[in-house]
């Protein structure tokens, strides 16, 4: 044992009170607080840092398993519930409640917080529906005669401007009398004769196909009236069930439009061979083909008394005077 | 999706929505405003939306519309130092499923929506996390908190019952 001096004294204390000392050194460490008696309060302090075991020290090893166990088991009834277990685990949960019948009540309650289902109807359902009914004729038949009358407005004004600007070519349409037509056969028709006068000149100058392509101002609009009853018989044969929806005319009806105006447009300024010919009226006609579903072919006319030109789209008719 | 299949999606979900919100929001009147909110947002871009998808757009964008409703009037609530969200209620629970309604009240915006789509819409964490923007494993840990709680309510209450 060392000697014991007031520079070293607290090691000694220590292996004092951890019993590391023999008699002989213990009496030693005992005389020295005697001498020192300043060092006795410090000396019986050291028995308060020694720590006594515990007694249950053990640890809860079963918190470390895998699989459920007393501390998890919420989990696991939930888990169960929830279908989120593998049959593994199913198995264990089972078992664990197996062997505490407590643990089955509270199975029991997490089972309840499971919502049934309530049957609630929403009041209103009618109004979120967006509407199928079929259009009636006339909701397209005016998007489609507006554009009829556009092209033949347009035409009419690039033709006199651009090409024939005499107002005379009007006096050469023929207005067809939709009146004395029966309802099976009314249709609306165009037509353009050749100018006789021009064809004259024209005669004297060029071929008659010539004469003819540069003298056609327009075709006859030939639609028939009774499109409406066609398209009931239509609605009521599943196999040919037209959709003529708000949808399908919104779609349609302003790309029809463009077409036609891009066409004629593209027509009326080319040459005068081109500006002869029909294609505006056809794809317009085509443009109402693939609304109404039914075949149309597209003429112009003059009125007879030879002031008027104008066309008639099912129960809309358009004309305009001489001159205007 | 077509127009027909745009209705066909209102027969079979607007009273599954109806429900979801009514139960998250607890006013008649407003559910019924989400719902047809709901529908027309879906209607404007029904053109965009296959119709598989239908149910699952369908209920994300009315959880979110909810969601914003709840956000704004709390917001509201705030500004007017409403003491109504600290009123106690005295309400007598009947049966299991009044004291489960009410036990549901209680717990927060986001476990409430999740329990409500598991278990009246069926959804799995994964659509349910499609639906409320939340990770698969955020729903579930919801969903297993939202279980305990109502599992200790109802606990209690069969107690007092």
């Amino acid at each position: 044992m060392k000697r014991i001096t007031r520079y070293n004294y607290e090691e000694l204390f220590l292996d004092y009170h951890e019993g590391k000392l023999t008699n002989e050194e213990k009496s030693i460490v005992l005389l020295f607080i005697e001498t020192n008696a300043d060092l006795q309060e410090e000396f019986y302090s050291f028995t308060n840092v020694c720590l006594e075991p515990m007694e249950d020290s053990r640890m809860e090893k079963s918190d470390l398993y895998n699989g459920p166990h007393h501390s998890n088991r919420e989990d696991y009834f939930i888990g169960l519930i929830e279908g989120d277990l593998t049959d593994s685990e199913v198995s264990q949960t089972h078992d664990l409640i197996r062997d505490n019948e407590a643990y089955q009540l509270e199975l029991s309650v997490f089972e309840k917080t499971k919502l049934m289902p309530q049957a609630l109807i929403f009041p209103e359902k009618k109004q979120l529906k967006k509407s199928t009914k079929v259009i009636p004729l006339l909701k397209f038949a005016v998007p489609a005669a507006a554009a009829v009358a556009l092209l033949v407005i347009l035409s009419e004004k690039r033709l006199n401007q651009d090409y024939r600007p005499s107002h005379d070519r009007l006096t050469h349409l023929n207005w067809m009398d939709s009146e004395n037509t029966t309802p099976e056969q009314e249709f609306v028709q165009f037509r353009i004769e050749p100018n006789k006068k021009e064809q004259n000149q024209k005669n004297t100058s060029g071929s008659a196909q010539e004469v003819l392509q540069s003298s056609l101002k327009a075709i006859s609009v030939n639609v028939p009236s009774a499109i409406p009853v066609e398209l009931e018989k239509r609605i009521q044969s599943p196999r040919a069930k037209p959709e003529f929806t708000e949808e399908v005319l919104v779609a349609e009806i302003p790309t029809v439009m463009e077409k036609v105006t891009q066409l004629a447009d593209e027509t009326i300024l080319g040459t005068p061979k081109e500006m002869a010919t029909n294609e505006p009226l056809e794809l317009l006609a085509k443009g109402i083909e693939k609304v109404t579903h039914k075949q149309t072919e597209i003429t112009r006319s003059k009125s007879t008394d030879r002031r008027k030109v104008g066309f008639k789209f099912g129960k809309f008719e358009f004309s305009r005077s001489k001159g205007i | 999706m077509t127009r027909a299949e745009y209705n066909t999606a209102v027969d079979l979900y607007a009273d599954n929505l109806y429900r979801f919100i009514l139960k998250n929001i607890q006013d008649v009147d407003k559910s019924k405003d989400i719902v047809q909110d709901t529908f027309l947002k879906v209607w404007n871009r029904h053109g965009e939306i296959a119709s598989e998808k239908a149910k699952s757009y369908l209920f994300s964008t009315g959880y979110r519309t909810m969601i914003d409703l709840i956000r704004k009037e709390k917001k509201q609530a705030r500004m007017e130092e409403s003491d109504l969200l600290g009123h106690v209620t005295t309400d007598q629970y009947s049966d299991l499923q009044s004291v489960l309604l009410a036990a549901l009240d209680q717990l927060p915006e986001a476990q409430k929506a999740v329990v409500l789509l598991r278990d009246y819409e069926g959804y799995n964490y994964s659509e349910i996390g499609e639906i409320t923007g939340l990770t698969e494993s955020q729903v579930k840990v919801y969903i297993y908190r939202a279980r305990k709680f109502l599992q200790k309510y109802i606990g209690n209450m069969e107690v007092l019952i």
